[in-house]
């Protein structure tokens, strides 16, 4: 491997917001326009993990650019991890995909799959009241849990999915893994 | 230590030297769990034991237990229908925009799910209302600091009043940043920077602030009817506490704008902590001019006559906050204005 590759491989595994935002186009088509009409996005280097976040307003660019990287803990939302190239989604991706409009890849939770999903517990199909898993080759499995009234309440994956062959559809799964819920900021004790 | 530490240091030892133990004094404190000194310096304060006692007898449920929506996600009506329906009993906090009351809930504040959705935080009555002390007019990219940011609950709430500014929130802490950064994802609130950061290095930023927040580490003397909060503190915790709030509030002095507004802000009603820090800053800042912060009629005006200690009579303008007065922990706050 050239040199140049090299460093080009390893900047882009340092921060690769086009990779969260192909991911995150997998739940909201309208993601990447309010990405660019209300935020900025940035990579920061936590220990051997990228993550990513967002901030706004803009001008918060200026300060930023400013600030000596030492200093700097944190800025805005949390929205994704980047691990091995792969984009792993955090809590605070719900907020933003809330805002631009859910449309694909989520589920919705009964009353009863909402209280066990947030004590960190599997889904079952009997709490799902609905299932829209329209691309999940996009996603890796990964889709949205939100409740009854569209409040995002965390991220799972979609065990052993079985699909039509010509829709891409998937018409069958086991039960959707907890990859993260909103309970998580109460059992973090942070 | 510079020659101004000393001299405050001095100053306080002499005031000291008025303070008188009785029986009556070591009493209390055993009873309450605190220093003697403390009982005396807030007769001193009183002009009365029987004040005190009041003080004392002050215990958490008779405060005020408040929460703050976070209208960025819900509004207050909205939210206040929410959680009636669940069984809450709670009405508006009137002096804030955006603050509850709750009379009593069935469960804890911090599991309901309307807590992880990040519609509300939990927050003091008397800490709401220190970022309200900000002038409120149209806030176009500001830059509003922070200086003792700890987990976020001012530094979210600065947040969430400005949305178009931008909020540096520093602490020297880096496990209660993590607890910002958290706060943020669960609020959605995208406009904070968090830094870590000895306020005292305020230098080191190389920035200037139109609005700046010091919400001084402090005794915590207002937080007594918590008993779990309830510390004993000798009068040289006092004055290390007083010396570490004067050098932040004169750094941050430093990096205010002109025309810029600060905000001082203690958890404690000591009068050492907040009135007399605040006047030995203006004692070398002419360019600075006392604003006096006033809600809804609540709270009691500033302390300049204590224990014999120079204030400035200015600072009448601050507000403080009294447990068995206003139902709320115990808080005092002062607004100073760059010319």
């Amino acid at each position: 491997m050239q040199a140049s590759q090299r460093i080009g491989r390893e900047i882009r595994r340092e921060c690769d917001p086009k990779a969260v935002i192909s991911f995150l186009k997998c739940f909201s088509s309208r993601i990447e326009r309010i990405l660019e009409d209300k935020f900025m996005i940035k990579c920061i280097k936590k220990d051997d993990r990228v993550l990513i976040s967002v901030y706004s307003p803009k001008t918060m660019k200026h300060i930023l650019e400013k600030l000596d990287e030492a200093y700097l803990y944190w800025a805005g939302i949390q929205i994704a991890m980047l691990h091995e190239d792969k984009v792993i989604p955090a809590l605070g991706a719900l907020s933003l995909l809330e805002l631009a409009g859910i449309e694909r890849n989520f589920v919705v939770v009964n009353e009863r799959g909402e209280k066990l999903f947030l004590y960190g517990r599997d889904l079952f199909k009997n709490s799902i009241k609905e299932a829209h898993l329209e691309n999940l080759s996009c996603t890796r499995g990964i889709v949205i849990v939100l409740n009854e009234e569209m409040i995002g309440l965390g991220w799972g994956r979609v065990k052993n999915p079985r699909f039509n062959r010509r829709t891409k559809k998937v018409i069958e799964f086991d039960y959707i893994e907890n990859l993260i819920d909103l309970g998580w900021y109460l059992r973090s004790g942070v | 230590m510079v020659p101004r530490i000393k001299s405050i240091v001095k100053e306080l030892d002499k005031a000291y030297t008025k303070l008188r133990l009785t029986h009556k004094h070591n009493e209390l404190a055993a009873k309450y769990g605190l220093d003697p000194y403390q009982i005396s310096r807030y007769e001193a304060l009183f002009g009365s034991m029987d004040e005190v006692i009041e003080l004392l007898e002050t215990s958490e449920n008779k405060l005020f237990r408040t929460i703050r929506t976070n209208t960025l996600k819900i509004s207050r009506d909205r939210l206040i229908e929410r959680l009636r329906s669940k069984g809450l009993v709670v009405e508006e906090y009137a002096p804030t925009p955006y603050g509850i009351i709750v009379w009593s809930s069935p469960w804890s504040l911090g599991s309901l799910h309307e807590y992880l959705y990040g519609f509300y935080t939990i927050q003091g009555p008397a800490s709401m209302l220190a970022v309200l002390a900000f002038s409120q007019g149209k806030e176009d990219n500001k830059v509003i600091l922070d200086c003792c940011a700890g987990a976020g609950i001012k530094s979210t709430q600065l947040g969430q009043h400005f949305t178009s500014s931008v909020i540096v929130s520093i602490d020297i802490n880096r496990r209660k940043l993590a607890a910002l950064k958290n706060n943020l994802s669960r609020l959605g609130i995208a406009n904070i920077v968090a830094i870590v950061l000895d306020a005292r290095r305020l230098r080191l930023l190389n920035m200037h602030f139109n609005k700046i927040l010091v919400d001084a580490p402090c005794s915590g003397e207002g937080l007594w009817p918590y008993i779990k909060k309830r510390r004993p503190r000798s009068l040289k915790d006092i004055i290390s506490r007083v010396t570490l709030q004067y050098e932040i509030l004169s750094e941050a002095i430093k990096f205010l704008s002109h025309g810029g507004e600060l905000v001082y802000s203690t958890c404690t009603m000591s009068v050492e902590e907040n009135e007399y820090v605040v006047s030995k800053i203006l004692e070398v800042h002419d360019t600075l001019k006392v604003e006096p912060v006033e809600f809804h009629s609540m709270g009691s005006p500033g302390e300049v006559d204590y224990l014999g200690l120079p204030i400035d009579p200015r600072l009448r303008g601050c507000l403080r906050l009294y447990p068995h007065r206003d139902r709320t922990e115990g808080f005092t706050i002062c607004k100073l204005v760059k010319e």
